[in-house]
């Protein structure tokens, strides 16, 4: 990938992370149920994320190396919330086999930013094979 | 002195923060230590012996500074030490791998005149930064040995002890200066040197060139130095004369740095950027900078919350099963077991598990290099609101306990800053609220549980902010502006495992150490008192009498009596909050203490109670610490009065705007 196509790649996640984070932000308000969660906090974290991935857009688009900072950081938190998220599912189902929960249901439990941290491969990939 | 039979060569290590230290002091004296206080202060000295060629050393360890300008406690201490005490040597621990800002102590050793031999340590990570030095060059330019080292593998350590040997057998007074100013700043030191060679007493007591410079760049404790020197006058009406602006010195000595490293260090890249130039633009960046640390920060709080549970729930389990062991409670006996230990006490056990995810969390934040980041971050903020950059590692360590974060601010100089920074601490939620928020959001707040803990933390360092702003305006002593601050940036590194568990398990040591002693103690005097008369409803125990006379201090808030005996017996250790439910529901005959505390609050009084338990008091422990450190009953009483008065209005607030949002009132 050269730096061009990381900017427009970094803006499409970043598009995408915006506009989840934004709907987990207002179904808090509507008490809309779908299969993006109303999450207040959670919202908010990916709308931080996503203006993470979007301040890097005109640099890497213009083809200065600075703007991997953006894309980097933005990839890094993506992951990090990704794995969170993961995780919490891992021990939403230890809590189902003890007895805690009702029931365990993969599809609510995989929450789009756990998609987002797969979409993010590519770039990870990228950002550690610069590093080596 | 060295040279002679039977004489002990006595030895100063310094250096940056960060750089080794330490490690080097460890291995040259192994196990001959001793831990001291430096007199007149609270500061840790730390002395040990070693042998070397039948020749005996003592080693001081001074504390970590960046440079000699007296402005924080350790700063002066080291260099009191090193003019007053005037050790045989002087070793100085350059980081190799960060040499630019390690030489700038090193140039002011050598203005010192100190008797300086260079321990080039961390060789090895300058050396995967593709650096090379001439070390040789590098000794030939600052006119002192320089030896390289690897503290972490004990490499070039004999070396050192000969350079040390040798340098206090070859001592010599009057060191040739190598470093030296413009011509026109160094005619201006001339002329003060010269004043200062005419007074016998400050020529033989200090260095001249060394003491000419500090008057040059005004330094108030040399000010003092020389107060008594029947050439005072003189001397000052001279430095005003000649006045050289202080930073001048600074860029000086930077240039000086400069010359000698491309004249004897070869590879620094100057260059593509780095992983870590990369990360530093986003997570050190004006406007993204604090969004972030605060998204990581909550992070931190779901993942220590909600990967927590399971383990939590299995825990609880066990002591279930434990105190169910002997049968009903009827008798005190079984009562003491079922209620007491395994009720009480092990029902705060239970809370170990968010404390451990807590701490592997903020300990790859640290080991990552994120944290000093966030200070950071943060100390922008802070410097504009009047708190000195330097408060913001204590109260970051008051995450952990806020008994260390006080013992911390004795870094900060300023003895305004420093008392600010104290009187604030408390307000950083430490790791022994933990399981009072945990109990009560996991009872109350459902899946928001994680976010109502976060709110917490963000509660207590808003407060705190806000409180140092208030402190600085309207206190009269405290008063006046911040002064600035720098701050090490370490390079980011993958956390190691061990390192990150080895962290986690100190401070669960640290629980667990609290659980056999204060909190079986405050298990034990609960069960008493809640159990006591034997047989009567626990209303009228000697606990529901205690309770009920507190209760109309805080039934404004929406407490019961139970809330109000947790709150009074929290005050020993903020997990007997956790322990005095346990007991109470459990002594009272309710099996589910979560859901005990959900039939006895509501969320909007849950939340003020997690608030009042931030705020209210720090822990006794806590409490002897701030005495000790502001040796003033007046500032600790002043910190247990606005703690007070400030929990009781802030969960005011949170009642009064829950019940409105929420349609109680």
């Amino acid at each position: 990938m050269n730096l061009k196509n990381i900017g427009l790649y970094s803006a499409l996640i970043g598009g995408i992370t915006a506009i989840i984070g934004a709907l987990e932000v207002i179904f808090v308000f509507t008490g809309t149920d779908s299969w993006i969660p109303a999450d207040l906090f959670g919202g908010l974290a990916l709308l931080v994320i996503a203006a993470v991935y979007l301040s890097g857009n005109g640099e890497l688009i213009s083809k200065q190396e600075e703007g991997l900072s953006f894309a980097l950081t933005g990839t890094i938190l993506t992951m990090v919330f990704g794995s969170l998220y993961t995780l919490i599912m891992g021990t939403d189902y230890l809590m189902y086999l003890l007895g805690e929960a009702d029931e365990f249901l993969i599809i609510t439990e995989l929450r789009p930013e756990i998609l987002l941290l797969v979409a993010t491969l590519p770039l990870a990939r990228y950002l550690i094979k610069r590093e080596e | 002195m060295a040279g002679e039979k039977e004489t002990v060569i006595r030895v100063a290590l310094i250096g940056n923060p960060n750089v080794g230290k330490t490690a080097i002091f460890n291995n040259l004296t192994g196990s001959r230590q001793h831990v001291g206080n430096w007199p007149g202060v609270t500061v840790e000295k730390k002395t040990g012996r070693c042998t070397h060629r039948e020749i005996e050393m003592e080693i001081v360890d001074l504390p970590g500074t960046y440079s000699l300008e007296a402005d924080a406690i350790d700063e002066r201490i080291a260099r009191d030490y090193i003019i007053d005490e005037k050790p045989d040597v002087v070793v100085d621990i350059v980081d190799a791998s960060n040499i630019e800002r390690n030489l700038y102590l090193t140039l002011l050793l050598l203005e010192l005149g100190a008797n300086v031999v260079v321990a080039l340590n961390k060789m090895d990570i300058a050396a995967s930064k593709n650096y090379e030095f001439d070390i040789e060059e590098l000794s030939l330019l600052l006119g002192v040995p320089v030896i390289p080292t690897v503290a972490t593998t004990q490499s070039g350590m004999g070396e050192l002890r000969d350079a040390i040997l040798s340098a206090a057998v070859r001592r010599e007074k009057h060191r040739k200066v190598t470093i030296g100013y413009s011509d026109d700043i160094e005619a201006r030191i001339k002329e003060v040197e010269e004043l200062i060679l005419t007074d016998t007493y400050l020529a033989n007591t200090y260095p001249p060139r060394w003491l000419a410079i500090k008057l040059l760049e005004k330094d108030e404790s040399v000010m003092d130095r020389i107060s008594s020197s029947p050439k005072r006058d003189q001397i000052l009406e001279v430095t005003r004369r000649v006045e050289v602006n202080a930073d001048t010195f600074a860029e000086e000595r930077y240039r000086a740095i400069d010359r000698i490293l491309h004249a004897s260090l070869a590879g620094r890249r100057d260059h593509a950027l780095t992983t870590s130039d990369l990360l530093d633009r986003v997570f050190l960046h004006k406007r993204l900078g604090i969004p972030v640390f605060l998204i990581l920060m909550w992070a931190t709080f779901q993942f220590a919350f909600t990967v927590s549970e399971p383990f939590m729930v299995m825990l609880e389990r066990v002591f279930g099963w434990l105190g169910g062991l002997l049968g009903d409670p009827t008798t005190p006996l079984i009562s003491l077991w079922a209620d007491g230990i395994c009720g009480g006490l092990g029902f705060v056990l239970v809370f170990i598990f968010p404390i451990m995810f807590l701490f592997i969390a903020l300990a790859i934040l640290e080991d990552s290099g994120y944290l000093p980041r966030a200070a950071f971050v943060m100390d922008r903020l802070m410097y504009r609101i009047g708190l000195h950059g330097r408060s913001f590692i204590p109260m970051l360590m008051g995450f952990g306990c806020n008994l260390p974060a006080i013992m911390a601010t004795r870094s900060i100089g300023d003895e305004k800053d420093r008392l600010i920074t104290i009187l604030i601490n408390p307000l950083m939620s430490c790791g022994a609220r933990l399981p009072v928020y945990v109990l009560i959001a996991g009872a109350l707040f459902g899946t928001y549980a994680g976010s109502a803990i976060f709110s917490m933390y963000v509660l207590g360092i808003v407060l705190a902010i806000l409180m140092a702003l208030l402190f600085r305006r309207f206190i009269p002593g405290l008063r006046g502006k911040p002064a600035p601050f720098i701050m090490e940036l370490p390079p980011y590194a993958r956390p190691a495992i061990k390192s990150v568990l080895l962290y986690m398990w100190s401070r669960a040591v640290v629980f667990l150490k609290k659980a056999g002693t204060i909190l079986l103690g405050g298990a034990l005097v609960l069960w008493f008192m809640a159990s006591f008369p034997w047989g009567r409803e626990i209303e009228s125990s000697y606990a529901g009498i205690l309770g009920h006379t507190l209760e109309p201090l805080l039934a404004p808030l929406g407490f019961d009596w139970m809330a109000a005996i947790a709150l009074f017996f929290g005050f020993l250790a903020k997990e007997i909050v956790v322990e005095t439910f346990g007991i109470l529901y459990g002594v009272g005959g309710e099996d589910a203490i979560t859901g005990a505390v959900a039939a006895h609050m509501t969320p909007v009084t849950g939340l003020a109670f997690m608030a009042f338990t931030l705020i209210y008091l720090p822990c006794l422990a806590t409490l002897g610490m701030v005495k000790a450190e502001t040796g003033s009953w007046k500032w600790t009483g002043f910190m247990v009065l606005y703690q007070l008065v400030l929990a009781y209005v802030v969960a005011g607030i949170i009642v009064l705007t829950g019940n409105l949002i929420t349609g109680v009132l």
